[in-house]
């Protein structure tokens, strides 16, 4: 894994909270004993963020952009990939605070995502 | 219960009443590689390489040339020059790359094994050492199919709990009697799209997405009460005398030019909210809505609002 500090990653269906793994990707590692309910749990956060009307775009184009969760020892990154066909999916990243750099990390994710897109 | 290999011992049977999934996990454990077809409605097909699930086709979701073709990406005539196994083709022809082409894969796989899996009254054949067409290199482990496919029937059931809109034709209400209504993106294009006779599965086909997510979406418009629940079904003859009579009871509709509103137009009948038959909610809906405003009591409330000044 190329993001430091990055605990966990894995690339989620938010349509149903499955986790999709990926041939050549990283391990489902999330910060949970049930990496599915965990996957459930990214999946129905995004969707309040999508769905809610307090986020909704507020200019033409504007859209959830990614979901950032942080905790006392942790951050959670969450950003919907927007593929070209249709697909309903999210990339997760785990971090711990004292090793990674949110900043860097949402970078990483940023073109992370639009690579798979 | 077990699978029965016939003369030729390329193609097995399975006793009546084994389940897709029962019979899924029987070849998984063989670690079989082949097709197993699922006779039913809607049906299709779950190809295994080596015990692994390595694609799932039916009728009732989009393939992945089709969600490509949608999206843009692979032309309709290319899939006709294609060769055999054309992942490596597709992605050397620059139209996609290997992540694109593995998640879609992997999309349409998930996508269709919930119609597949869920075919009731079925009847199954297995073909051994018969490939999926695509040639993807992603599998995954058949449990972890049935057990998705189980999930996304919960989750159906949560948002809610009537199948009556899954497999009926999509009819939206003209008047959803709320204050405001909020929709999802494919939402939206799902109500521009029904046109009275396309099921979520058309729908899906026609707007290249997930038939599941369109399924999931009309079952959200249904618990809002923002689609016409369908009557119990009742056997439809698309003979093309019956397609005829639609194509002309559509004709004969009064013509409405948007941006005008005609008082000779008939008084909707009292509870009769869905659209008639054939007609697209976009054909009906510039007549229902572009009604002039009426001027005078805009008037009147910036009078009344410029005498409090």
């Amino acid at each position: 894994m190329t993001i430091r500090g990055a605990i966990g990653a894995s690339l989620i269906d938010y349509t149903t909270g499955q986790t999709l793994g990926l041939e050549g990707g990283q391990e489902d590692i999330a910060p949970h004993a049930d990496p599915a309910a965990a996957a459930l749990g990214t999946a129905s956060v995004i969707h309040a963020a999508m769905q809610t009307a307090a986020y909704a775009p507020a200019v033409p184009g504007d859209t959830v952009e990614d979901v950032i969760i942080s905790t006392t020892a942790a951050y959670h990154l969450i950003r919907p990939v927007r593929t070209t066909f249709d697909s309903r999916l999210v990339l997760y990243v785990w971090l711990d605070r004292n090793e990674g750099n949110l900043a860097i990390a949402r970078r990483r994710v940023r073109s992370l995502a639009d690579d798979l897109a | 219960m077990g699978a029965k290999a016939d003369a030729s011992g390329r193609q097995s049977r399975f006793a009546k009443g084994t389940t897709p999934a029962k019979a899924l996990a029987q070849l998984a454990a063989a670690g079989a590689t082949g097709a197993l077809t699922v006779h039913g409605e809607p049906g299709g097909v779950v190809f295994l390489r080596e015990g692994r699930v390595n694609g799932v086709e039916s009728p009732a979701a989009p393939g992945v040339d089709r969600l490509l073709t949608a999206a843009g990406l692979v032309p309709e005539q290319v899939w006709e020059s294609i060769p055999s196994r054309p992942v490596r083709a597709l992605v050397e022809g620059g139209h996609v790359t290997e992540a694109q082409i593995e998640l879609c894969a992997l999309q349409a796989l998930h996508d269709a094994a919930f119609f597949v899996l869920g075919t009731p009254r079925t009847e199954l054949r297995f073909d051994e050492g018969v490939e999926h067409w695509l040639g993807a290199d992603g599998t995954v482990m058949s449990h972890q199919v049935c057990d998705i496919v189980a999930r996304q029937r919960r989750m159906l059931d949560e948002v809610h709990p009537s199948d009556a809109t899954d497999h009926a034709p999509v009819v939206p209400v003209l008047r959803p009697g709320l204050d405001r209504v909020l929709l999802s993106g494919l939402q939206w294009e799902i109500v521009l799209h029904a046109d009275g006779v396309r099921t979520p599965q058309d729908l899906a086909g026609l707007l290249g997405c997930s038939a599941y997510a369109v399924t999931l979406d009309v079952r959200r418009l249904a618990a809002a009460g923002l689609v016409v629940q369908p009557e119990p079904p009742v056997e439809r003859a698309p003979s093309a005398k019956a397609n005829a009579a639609v194509v002309q009871e559509a004709a004969s509709l009064p013509q409405r030019v948007p941006g005008t509103y005609t008082f000779d137009d008939p008084p909707p009948a009292p509870g009769r909210r869905q659209l008639p038959t054939g007609v697209s909610a976009l054909a009906v809906l510039p007549g229902a809505i572009d009604r002039a405003p009426d001027d005078s009591l805009l008037r009147r409330i910036r009078t009344a609002l410029q005498a409090l000044r």
